[in-house]
């Protein structure tokens, strides 16, 4: 307890996690990506076949150990590569720095040294100055994707001693997803149905992956790594190699393989702080929290860019681009135009073609629209200035709230009924929650439960298996999709049932619009059509029920600590005991300090006793 | 849907040209030499070489969550090939950056364009040049329609018409020669 208190207060009060290595006995099984528990048999994660020296059925990792010293010990011994033929000590160059270090604080001679030719060229094309941590920001439109996506990045010297980001090297681990449908796609992925593997390429690919196709600004963090650390890393990534894991989603996912790579070449349990779910922000704040971070970077995404484009437009310049994009041609819109003028309108153009249609091909009137405007910039022998600052540091993921969050509070109706309120949600982020290093306007939940103790009562009121919203700042020429989708359970006492739990599924598709006044931007306002299906054995009438709700919905982001919520709807449930109703919801969250806050909330429904409440939440 | 949209036009994309591009370009051109043989060869190689085969040869997953190109490690497609990096460097590069590539040409350079030149080998100082000449004769380097084997050698030719940028980037003569 005295020891966990340590490390608790160290943390607190450091935001840093001492540097404790890894026991020698747990590396050993983590080379091996051996797992036991209570739960589980224990058995390497690892499902290629040729990865180990002793049979995989199931792994014995003593065996694996004993197998692997005594081909160490003799130089002749020879294994495969994928085929290749090779010495163990070729094949496995990190379990060899491992087990020879074991050795030497034993008063041990060293193994003896064989030549690994197909391995030092390896290493000789993976030698990099620097590794840097890259987090993908969130991608909402894909569920997947939606708490963003790490991978590594190696900072290399060019032969003439220049660099250059795009040409760094990439170092991805992914889920390999045939075309299935979302059903199969989403049990698949919670339940290890598909394969992980670890991929390499040049950084550029990734790039124009996330920055331009998928419009999500690209963080990174450099890591402080020694030479012997790089070295095991670079060992750790060959002895792997093309080896297969189950993929799975919530857990042994990107984020997971990335984070467990700099583990094994740091020797230093930064899984350990994880809990068995994986979010990748919280991986860049393990490897913060054992003070492996020295830099960020920011990469912005096109998106980014050609809004700082428009933004530098005069509103005669924004009319004019609107117009050329609208008619696809640039005609003789910037006829008699000083070049610089014309050169702004061409480069927000053609950025903003960038974010509209990245592929050619798709669109053969905006390919030559963009042909145009290219011929047309280039024939103005001007530079134009690199961009800058594009990003609002305040995004930056490391500094968003704990994912997971828990509340206390109490719940009145004004017919004088009390009850307390609990809840839980494992991850991660609402329209109220503190929105540093978060998406704006963006609800991403999973596993959230509520429930009430009413005197010896105890009612379950809402289980969300996941919940997404995303408000989309109306923009004449980006994208404008505000939608929103949900699956759970819901407490449906009052309207379809007299007391029961419905599976329901939710639908929203709207438009919103930042509100704005003098200049600055102090909420966002949104309509939004809702559809929902639910369903019950316990419902009275039909076991299905479908019903509409429009709403409107207005947050106020005055203050990053002060966030509010004012929301109406009117429900048409035609199945429903009470048909249609109004709601009015207020809800006002402060936040109190890192990892507080306190809600209070109104609600007004028609047919119902009016309720007030507060609630305490925790964030960890 | 436009994720998957994207993935299928750009994976057609490479497969388009590794099919259709590479056979017909050996016998346009005589001063390049394209041994390719290139099936199933991608990404990763670029990175690796064409001599490692056993270790990093690579495959094309374009259906993979998070990635539109995915490279694994360890599989073996990858056939040998003549002259292999610059030629395989550059085309690949092009061929997942040439809009970027055409965008900062036309506004007088970028880290796209410098990456470009760097790959070809160009000594730093020349990279105002590089940048001058791209913008400048845009209309005849990046004429339309290009396919990714002749905007290369289009981009090359026009290095070398350029006695500064030929002397500078020791690419483009080993594109020359080789």
């Amino acid at each position: 307890m005295r020891a966990l208190l340590v490390c608790l207060g160290s943390v607190f009060l450091t935001g840093t996690l001492p540097a404790k290595p890894i026991d020698p006995a747990d590396y050993w099984r983590m080379l091996l990506h051996y797992r036991q528990s209570w739960l589980f048999e224990g058995d390497s994660l690892i499902q290629s076949e040729d990865f180990f020296l002793t049979p995989n059925d199931p792994l014995s990792p003593v065996d694996e150990k004993h197998q692997t010293h005594q081909a160490f010990l003799d130089p002749h011994f020879v294994t495969k590569r994928y085929g290749e033929p090779m010495p163990a000590a070729c094949k496995y160059p990190l379990r060899f720095i491992f087990l020879n270090e074991e050795r030497l604080k034993k008063g041990l001679p060293p193994y003896p040294s064989v030549a690994c030719p197909s391995y030092e060229e390896f290493k000789r094309k993976l030698q990099f100055d620097r590794a840097w941590l890259v987090f993908s920001s969130y991608y909402l439109n894909s569920p997947s994707s939606a708490y963003g996506h790490t991978l590594l990045r190696l900072e290399r010297t060019l032969a003439d001693s220049s660099k250059n980001q795009l040409l760094d090297i990439g170092i991805n681990y992914a889920a390999v997803v045939p075309d299935v449908g979302p059903f199969e796609y989403a049990y698949r992925g919670l339940f290890g149905g598909f394969h992980g593997q670890f991929s390499l390429m040049p950084y550029y690919v990734k790039i124009r992956e996330y920055n331009d196709y998928e419009a999500r600004d690209l963080w990174s963090y450099r890591i402080k790594m020694t030479p012997l650390e790089k070295e095991r890393l670079r060992a750790y990534l060959w002895e792997l190699g093309g080896g297969v894991f189950p993929y799975y989603f919530l857990s042994e996912n990107c984020s997971y393989h990335i984070l467990y790579a700099l583990q094994m070449a740091f020797a230093e349990p930064l899984l350990a702080q994880l809990p068995f779910w994986v979010i990748p922000s919280d991986t860049i704040k393990a490897l913060a929290a054992h003070d492996r971070i020295d830099q960020t970077e920011v990469r912005p995404s096109i998106y980014q860019i050609q809004k700082h484009r428009r933004s530098s437009l005069h509103e005669e310049e924004t009319e004019i681009l609107e117009s050329i994009l609208a008619a696809n041609s640039l005609s003789n819109f910037l006829e008699g135009w000083p070049p610089e003028r014309q050169m702004a309108v061409l480069d927000a153009g053609i950025d903003v073609l960038e974010l509209q249609n990245p592929i050619e091909g798709e669109d053969p009137k905006r390919d030559q629209l963009r042909r145009d405007l290219l011929l047309a910039r280039a024939e103005i022998p001007l530079r134009s200035k690199p961009l800058t600052n594009l990003v609002d540091k305040k995004e930056d993921p490391v500094l968003g709230h704990d994912s997971a969050r828990s509340g206390f509070g109490f719940l009145t109706e004004l017919n004088g009924t009390n009850s307390l309120l609990l809840e839980h949600r494992f991850a991660y982020h609402d329209l109220l929650d503190p929105p540093l290093g978060f998406p704006k306007h963006s609800v991403v939940e999973f596993g959230r439960i509520v429930g009430t103790v009413q005197g010896d009562r105890v009612a379950l009121q809402e289980l969300s298996f996941v919940e997404s919203l995303v408000l989309s700042p109306y923009d004449p020429l980006g994208e404008n999709r505000s939608w929103g989708v949900g699956l759970g359970l819901r407490d449906m006492s009052d309207s379809y049932c007299g007391h029961c739990l419905a599976l329901e599924a939710t639908g929203q598709w709207g438009l919103a619009k930042e509100a704005r006044f003098a200049g600055r931007t102090f909420g966002m306002l949104a309509i939004l059509m809702q559809g929902r299906v639910s369903g019950s054995p316990g419902y009275e009438r039909s076991k299905v029920a479908v019903d509409f709700e429009p709403k409107s919905i207005f947050l106020s982001e005055i203050h990053p600590d002060h966030r509010m919520l004012l929301q109406s709807s009117y429900l048409h449930a035609p199945e429903s005991k009470r048909h249609q109703n109004l709601l009015l919801e207020y809800r006002w969250r402060w936040r109190l300090a890192r990892g507080f806050a306190i809600e209070f909330f109104a609600l007004l429904e028609t047919g119902l006793a009016n309720q007030w409440g507060s609630q305490l939440y925790w964030y960890y | 849907m436009r994720k998957w949209n994207v993935a299928l036009i750009f994976l057609l994309a490479v497969f388009s040209v590794h099919s259709q591009g590479y056979g017909a370009k050996k016998k346009a051109k005589k001063s390049i030499s394209r041994e390719y043989g290139m099936a199933g060869c991608g990404l990763g190689s670029i990175l690796m070489g064409k001599n490692d085969n056993q270790v990093f040869a690579s495959t094309t997953n374009g259906t993979t969550t998070n990635q539109y190109l995915g490279i694994t490690f360890g599989t073996l497609n990858c056939l040998d090939a003549k002259n292999y990096d610059l030629f395989e460097k550059l085309e690949a590069y092009l061929q997942v950056n040439s809009t970027k590539v055409l965008a900062e040409a036309a506004r007088g350079g970028g880290e796209h364009t410098k990456a470009l030149a760097q790959i070809f080998g160009c000594a730093q100082h020349s990279q105002r040049d590089f940048d001058s000449a791209m913008q400048r004769d845009f209309s005849l380097i990046f004429r339309k329609d290009l396919n990714i084997p002749d905007l290369s050698d289009s981009v090359t030719s026009a290095l070398l018409k350029d006695e500064k940028l030929r002397e500078s980037c020791t690419g483009v003569n080993y594109l020359a020669y080789s």
